[in-house]
């Protein structure tokens, strides 16, 4: 028991408190931090010495700064940003998807106005301004079906984009999250934490999390180790990336994985789920199935026309040839619907009659062509034509009404847990402030500790004077 | 709950954003006027909507077709209105000639006036509209009706031109010429022009006794069938259902006798070769004295016929024998053809079904024959001319049934995809209030701290 203790005590002090300002201050400057976790600093009374049959309080001990985390809902964030990841990427897809077909006019309004030339020919077969318009309105008809085609197609570019740019994010974040795992085990290796490369790591993996949905463990050494579908995306100081350089047959971007040893390949359909898997599968399933379906009705309607047009005769008593240009294969058939050359050039070759002794005045097949209106379709299910393709856009209408509700009961699951980890790990300033003015007069009433000490010191030297 | 500054903030811009939304969307209703703005908005009502917008164009097609439709119904309706003028003009200009006191030079004056009347009804029949024939069948675009060696022949088809009315109903614009002025497939049908050339003939005083004229359609596609088995003589009495069995197509043609009567005749014809005929001749039996009711009487001997490729017939290869009605049930004279009045042409025109086309009966026992036949065609005009006006009648009544039908489509869809405005008025306004209200308490709620009561 000396004077010299208690200013050792108020030393002690003294730079506690300067550090829990200083904490606060930090606390305070980081109020609006993404991803930040409020730190604390852990005091506690030093271990008291025992003198003269008492136990005497040594002042104060810091035992070190701590990271206030709920680490049930830091982890539940991981796995939950890989569905909205998903379900957001999705519906921002199946919006653009759904934008490209217009709810009035469209290809409906086209096909409508095609057949609706039809029938005012078979009112004058052999009126040429009808057979004209019949001619214009196929075409129109064609144009709209390919402009959709190209719409789908640069859409699904868009998408491809997307994809490119999500990979080339990882690529970012990958490598900093296995610096920090490196940085971490290094600082905690003392038994210390390393709070702010925590916070750090955290929020990127919440980013890779969200583009892959991927999974993330922590060993003992404070390392993670992140891994989606059997690939290892970050192990230790370890990490793989992606390359985007190859090209499958459709001519989008092969997603490929280059594993920590550098071995390479297509993992394309491996990353399912994150904002990756729902590119990957907006591009190749969601508007490709839309693709092909346009396609599989451009062919039926094509087949459909010339199959009735080659059973008439044109007007001038030939054998009809093809009203539309022949399509082969589906694949690709929407961008090729147009009326054959040799109708186009001469629209007298439309084949309105159905005998050739029956001219000009035969209707007949005219009439049968205005019919495939309400047939059935075996290409199309036995659908008509016009069901056919309302049924494409239906699907499309669904998906996207049951993505957006999915993405938006998602977002709404994330806020609440993103609120929850907030009321742990939130700055709140009022607190905050509260607590600089608790410590300051702490400091301030440690700093008159010093001066008490220091009078004590000047009385006992005076006393020997 | 410890709530944070950034917990209220993330709050506050999360329903601010939820609000906005709910404001754009409400707002882009009002301006649109639409429900549906996007698939998604909803996807069975967009199917719906695109199905009635379909069932409307359909039916404003199917209106536009009858309107295209009826100038060639009410134009028909005119030429066959000037047609029957012209049969009954016709007729007064006969029974005023009927009698024996009239003169020769007058009978040639009304034969010159009917000559013009023939021409006159020659147009009608020749009418055209939009650069088409309305009487041509689907060889509309040449004249159906020209002068032949034998008369006037047609030379259209039996196309009938349809539209459609409906989805299932079709609206048929013509009529055919061959039906309408030859009587071809009507049952007791009359020529038009052939009566009234007869009618001339007679007036002028150069016609043959008693004739018949027949044009037989050597179609290709027509086979032969097994031939006549019932026995071949004068005076045989058979059902009429095994005959015409045994025939591969037939005609009737009406003879009438000095009491101005008419009797049918029926003559089946049977192919033997490509261009080879038997033909028989059969009267009504109860017709006849003595005759089975419901029977057919045979009143000529069994005659063949032969044509040359190019349809001209073959006198050389032909037996042409007499036909004779005798024993007449109103006890009018016998009636009796010479074989070589009995003239018979081949045609290759394409008149499917009917394989004998056209047929011109003349039989001079006096002007009350002719008086009767132009009865008939007068008939056979007029109830041609009930048939273009039913249609019109029908084209109306669906043309009106199509626009209530697409005021109701159009209803039915502006209830599935059109806003109900002032539904939507309000909601935007109660949008538009909720977002000014979390507005207003964001401000509030995020200025004070601590920082605010702290003196410094």
């Amino acid at each position: 028991m000396s004077i010299l203790s208690t200013l050792s005590i108020a030393a002690q002090a003294l730079k506690a408190q300067q550090l829990a300002i200083q904490t606060t201050g930090h606390n305070l400057a980081n109020s609006a931090t993404p991803g930040y976790s409020r730190q604390r600093v852990d005091l506690v009374s030093a271990i008291p010495t025992f003198e003269g049959g008492v136990f005497v309080g040594q002042g104060v001990d810091v035992q070190g700064i701590t990271r206030v985390v709920d680490r049930f809902a830091e982890a539940e964030l991981l796995s939950q940003n890989g569905d909205v990841g998903y379900s957001e990427a999705e519906s921002q897809a199946l919006n653009s998807l759904q934008e490209v077909f217009p709810v009035t006019g469209g290809i409906n309004g086209a096909l409508s106005d095609f057949f609706t030339a039809l029938s005012d020919l078979t009112n004058n077969p052999a009126g040429m301004t009808e057979r004209i318009a019949v001619v214009a309105k196929a075409n129109a008809l064609g144009d709209s079906i390919a402009l959709t085609r190209q719409n789908l197609t640069s859409l699904q570019q868009n998408i491809d984009q997307d994809l490119q740019n999500s990979l080339a994010r990882l690529n970012v974040v990958l490598p900093q999250i296995a610096e920090l795992n490196k940085q971490i085990a290094l600082g905690e290796a003392s038994g210390d934490s390393a709070n702010d490369f925590r916070d750090k790591r955290q929020t990127l993996l919440q980013e890779v999390t969200k583009l892959t949905g991927a999974t993330a463990r922590e060993d003992e050494t404070g390392q993670v180790t992140v891994a989606v579908d059997g690939l290892l995306l970050v192990g230790g100081d370890r990490f793989a990336s992606f390359q985007s350089n190859n090209f499958n047959a459709a001519g989008f971007h092969e997603v490929t994985y280059v594993s920590p040893d550098g071995n390479a390949f297509d993992a394309t359909t491996l990353i399912t789920e994150g904002k990756i898997g729902a590119t990957v599968n907006a591009r190749d399933h969601q508007a490709q199935d839309v693709v092909d379906g346009l396609d599989q009705f451009a062919k039926a309607l094509v087949d459909t026309v010339n199959s009735q047009h080659a059973l008439g005769f044109d007007l001038n008593g030939a054998a009809a040839g093809d009203f539309f240009t022949p399509i082969a294969t589906s694949a690709g058939a929407a961008a090729n619907v147009k009326v054959a050359d040799p109708v186009a050039a001469d629209p007298r070759l439309i084949a309105a009659a159905a005998s050739v002794d029956a001219l000009p005045g035969d209707n007949r097949n005219a009439l049968a062509m205005v019919g495939l209106r309400s047939a059935n379709v075996a290409a199309l299910g036995g659908q008509t034509l016009e069901n056919g393709f309302l049924s494409l856009i239906g699907t499309v209408g669904s998906q996207v009404e049951s993505a957006q509700a999915r993405f938006d009961f998602q977002q709404d699951l994330l806020s609440q847990t993103q609120a929850r980890r907030e009321s742990t790990s939130g700055v709140n300033v009022d607190e905050e402030m509260i607590k600089l003015i608790q410590f300051q007069r702490a400091f301030e009433a440690s700093s008159l500790l010093v001066r008490t000490g220091d009078s004590m010191y000047q009385s006992l030297l005076e006393m020997v004077k | 709950m410890r709530v944070t500054q950034q917990t209220i903030s993330t709050q506050v811009l999360e329903g601010l954003q939820r609000a906005y939304q709910q404001v754009a969307r409400s707002q882009e209703i009002v301006t649109t006027g639409r429900r549906i703005n996007h698939l998604s908005d909803d996807p069975l009502g967009t199917a719906r909507a695109f199905n009635l917008r379909a069932f409307e164009d359909a039916v404003s097609q199917y209106k536009r077709n009858i309107d295209n439709a009826n100038p060639f119904l009410a134009e028909s309706d005119a030429a066959l209105g000037d047609v029957v003028s012209g049969i009954t003009r016709a007729k007064e200009l006969a029974l005023s000639v009927a009698n024996d006191t009239n003169t020769q030079t007058e009978r040639s004056a009304a034969a010159d006036e009917i000559h013009e009347i023939l021409q006159t009804l020659l147009g009608e029949a020749n009418t055209q509209l939009d650069n088409r024939y309305l009487f041509g069948g689907f060889l509309n675009g040449a004249a159906p009706f020209v002068q032949g060696p034998n008369g006037i022949d047609y030379v259209g088809d039996n196309g009938e031109v349809k539209v459609q009315s409906s989805a299932t109903n079709t609206l048929t614009a013509n009529l055919i010429g061959s039906q309408v002025f030859q009587g071809a497939g009507v049952t007791g049908g009359q020529g038009v022009f052939d009566t009234l050339q007869d009618l001339e003939a007679v007036l002028r005083g150069t016609a043959p006794a008693n004739a018949l004229s027949f044009k037989v359609n050597l179609d290709e596609n027509l086979t032969a069938g097994a031939g006549f088995a019932e026995p071949d003589a004068v005076g045989t009495e058979a059902a009429p259902a095994t005959l015409s069995a045994e025939a591969d197509f037939s005609t009737v043609v009406t003879v009438f006798d000095g009491q101005g009567q008419a009797h049918d005749l029926h003559v089946l014809f049977a192919k033997t070769g490509a261009a080879t005929f038997n033909y028989r001749v059969f009267a009504e039996s109860d017709d006849i004295v003595g005759g089975t009711p419901g029977k057919w009487y045979q009143v000529g001997a069994q005659g063949t016929l032969a044509f040359n490729p190019d349809g001209s017939f073959n006198a050389g290869g032909s037996a042409v024998s007499d036909i004779t009605l005798a024993g007449l049930a109103d006890g009018a004279a016998d009636i009796t053809i010479a074989g070589a009045n009995i003239a018979f042409t081949g045609s290759t025109q394409k008149a499917q079904p009917s394989a004998v086309i056209a047929q011109t009966q003349t039989n001079t026992t006096g002007l009350q024959t002719q008086l009767g036949r132009l009865d008939a065609a007068l008939n056979q005009v007029s109830s041609f001319r009930a048939v273009v006006g039913a249609r019109q009648n029908s084209a109306q009544v669906s043309s009106d049934a199509l626009t209530v039908l697409k005021d109701r489509a159009t209803g039915l869809r502006s209830q599935i995809e059109d806003a109900d405005v002032i539904a939507a008025y309000s909601d935007f306004a109660r949008f538009q209030n909720a977002f000014q209200a979390a507005l207003q308490s964001a401000a509030q709620v995020i200025q004070p701290t601590l920082l605010d009561f702290l003196t410094t």
